[in-house]
């Protein structure tokens, strides 16, 4: 099999994995430096980006999970790389700048030790011969030799371990040559090894880098009964207890036919988007799970977006005022990002700002209008009820607001009372 | 409103702002323009002055304009430069009078809508220098060098020299702007800008490319082709992240052969040049 065959081979076995990143890292070497923020390189006829060079080593495996598409019961064609030819192809893409690095996982060849040992040899061959100084992100195989991790810690930038299914429950009846402890176990090593090495680093400038850019780790949404509710709590504390850069939320893409994953028509990318909405509410705009959900309503909406949806259930904090309140109360409005809150509190050392600043500012009026003043100024002379207002934040018509007085869902003081002579 | 013109760079441009301080008359009145451009060409019922690129001027000024605003504030003067928008030369001014008027950084005060169109054009700059930092593509020749056209909305390519030069440092290595006829090579060493020749820019083929090229453009078609999943298609997200008009020079999207360069020369000269924000 030539290279080209090979490569379409692993590169349709390694598509699954949703990770991407190519930042959190400072290398240079001879040929290449990483980039802090990272760069996307392409993108695909899927709109997901390319920066890295995403392969399998290996796409033969001696695990049998339902829903992988390399399991070993499934019939497809099976290839292996060699080392040199990886390491070509990845110093000749990053030579055109095709790529940021190389991402590298594996199905289980063999063992898990020994599908490690390759990994490590293509990454310690790429820094180590050809001073390669662009991103190396590797996957750590569940059950291996923790000194195997060590080894690959020093070349990579990143490494990562997927969970895949957010419960023992679901990766018994999935994947049952998988478990908790082995995944976890590795995932507090490498946390650990991180650690240490940064410490040590501000010690001693030169101490060798570990995995500067951190771990990370996948979720697949959708094969397993899981509500929102506890994926989003589980994402949370692997945040808080292992220190992970980014939880992965992958929609189940239907591949095998088993009759313990459910029959989908298509994958169900709504609900990856919102739990990715959730996510980035978790990590920087300072919320917690079980604000988001409760047991009583275990599932995000459809239909508006975790922060809106909260908004709608926290009417007493509404309506804020914009040329007064703290960075961590406007994050908090639907429609006000973290870079529009930064640009508020900027703009507003100069002049005070107006419904038509927000506007200016790239905060989303449409939205946040209906949960703010500026200057005591509200978008409609009589505050609304929460029928009304899901309605129009659903349709994006402010008339809407008009009509037939209910008791206000908003307790309204001082000078917002006075701009509605109540 | 005087027509100022000078030499059409960077330098000639801070001589002619130092050169209007000196004024008394209010900085809204002042246009400027570019020795060969059109603008300059028409003249102004007001008045038309020539002003000499003068390097104690130019020195007076960047020094006056950092104490004012910080190196931030050159910064956006800079990148907004680059933009090379008709009509923004003259936001450019205003922005500086404001600066040195408000003595700080002003970048923030986005409410203000000459703020807001500078630091949109310098912002715009920036994006496209990042974009492009993921987009160019390098094509080996038979020689050993590693070229790369493209044709960007912006005049990009000062910032994106430096950055591969540290990035392939080891490669000899072109970067050619087909739309502005301008080239930067690194040799290794150094960095050297040229002017490119419109005349030759079509006689790039197929048959300049080395023998191992084909085969590493083969292979990436592959794995972009492969590593996309057929049940999360969504070509709307895939133009609007990466636009249509960077597509002309990508070999994942179609063979970079010589009819695609010709008709990209052909068509680099029919679109008009981006024009100033509203």
């Amino acid at each position: 099999m030539n290279t080209d065959q090979k490569l379409a081979i692993l590169a349709d076995s390694a598509k699954y994995d949703a990770s991407c990143a190519s930042s959190g890292s400072t290398r240079r070497g001879t040929t290449g430096m990483c980039s802090q923020g990272g760069i996307c390189h392409s993108w695909t006829s899927d709109g997901r980006c390319v920066s890295l060079l995403k392969l399998l080593f290996s796409n033969e495996c001696v695990y049998d999970c339902a829903y992988c598409v390399n399991r070993r019961s499934n019939d497809r064609p099976r290839s292996t790389f060699e080392v040199s030819e990886l390491v070509d192809l990845t110093m000749s893409f990053y030579r055109r700048n095709y790529i940021e690095g190389l991402f590298l996982s594996s199905g289980v060849w063999e063992s898990p030790d020994t599908t490690m040992t390759c990994l490590c040899r293509v990454a310690e061959e790429l820094r180590l011969k050809h001073s390669f100084g662009g991103y190396i992100h590797l996957k750590a195989i569940p059950g291996c030799d923790p000194e195997l991790l060590r080894r690959a810690g020093r070349f990579a930038d990143r490494m990562s371990i997927n969970i895949e299914l957010p419960s023992q429950k679901s990766l018994t009846a999935l994947a049952p040559q998988k478990n908790k402890t082995r995944i976890l176990k590795p995932m507090g090593l490498i946390g650990r090894e991180i650690c240490e090495s940064r410490a040590e680093r501000k010690v001693l400038r030169h101490a060798p880098l570990f995995a500067p850019a951190g771990q990370s780790t996948q979720l697949i949404v959708g094969a397993s009964p899981e509500t929102d509710r506890q994926i989003l709590c589980l994402s949370e504390s692997l945040y808080r207890s292992y220190d992970l850069r980014r939880v992965y939320y992958s929609a189940y893409v239907p591949v095998n036919d088993d009759s313990r994953l459910p029959a989908l028509r298509e994958p169900p990318l709504l609900r990856e988007h919102r739990l990715y909405q959730a996510d980035w509410l978790l990590r920087f705009y300072g919320f917690q799970a079980e604000e988001l959900l409760s047991t009583e309503q275990p599932g995000l909406d459809i239909d508006l977006d975790p922060k809106t949806a909260w908004a709608l259930r926290n009417p007493q904090i509404f309506p804020i005022e914009i040329n007064r309140a703290s960075y961590e109360s406007l994050l908090r409005v639907p429609g006000i990002g973290v870079s529009s809150a930064r640009k508020i509190l900027a703009a507003r050392r100069y002049s005070s700002l107006t419904l038509e600043d927000l506007g200016k500012l790239g905060a989303v009026v449409k939205r946040a209008q209906f949960f703010v003043t500026a200057g005591g100024r509200y978008v409609s002379s009589r505050p609304p009820t929460r029928e009304r207002l899901r309605y129009c934040l659903l349709t994006g018509n402010v008339r809407g607001l008009e009509g037939f007085w209910q008791p206000e869902l908003f307790p309204m003081g001082g000078s917002a009372r006075a701009a509605y002579d109540l | 409103m005087p027509l100022m013109i000078y030499d059409g760079s960077l330098d000639g441009l801070f001589s002619a702002f130092d050169h209007c301080r000196g004024d008394t008359v209010s900085g809204d009145e002042y246009t400027f323009a570019a020795a060969d451009s059109p603008e300059a060409a028409a003249g102004s019922l007001f008045g038309v002055q020539r002003v000499e690129t003068d390097f104690q001027r130019i020195n007076r000024f960047i020094d006056g304009l950092e104490k004012a605003g910080g190196p931030g504030a050159l910064q956006t003067l800079v990148h907004a430069f680059h933009a090379d928008l008709s009509g923004g030369t003259d936001d450019l001014y205003r922005y500086t009078s404001l600066t040195l008027a408000k003595n700080r950084n002003i970048d923030g005060w986005l409410a203000n809508d000459t703020v807001r169109r500078t630091t949109g054009m310098a912002r715009r700059v920036m994006h496209e220098t990042h974009r492009m930092k993921g987009l160019l593509r390098f094509m080996e020749l038979t020689d050993g060098t590693f070229y790369a056209p493209f044709e960007p909305d912006h005049h990009i390519l000062p910032f994106l020299a430096p950055y591969f030069s540290r990035r392939l440092a080891e490669q000899r290595w072109v970067i050619h702007d087909r739309r502005r006829h301008l080239a930067v090579l690194w040799d290794g060493s150094a960095l050297r800008a040229a002017e490119v020749d419109p005349q030759l820019e079509a006689g790039l083929t197929t048959a300049v490319f080395s023998r191992s090229e084909r085969f590493y453009q083969d292979c990436w078609r592959t794995f972009a082709r492969e590593v996309a999943i057929t049940s999360r298609r969504n070509p709307k997200l895939q133009r609007q992240c990466m636009p249509k008009k960077y597509w002309k020079y990508l070999p994942e999207l179609g063979p970079v052969t010589e009819p695609r360069l010709e008709n990209a020369v052909s068509r680099s000269q029919d679109t008009p040049p981006p024009r100033a924000l509203p």
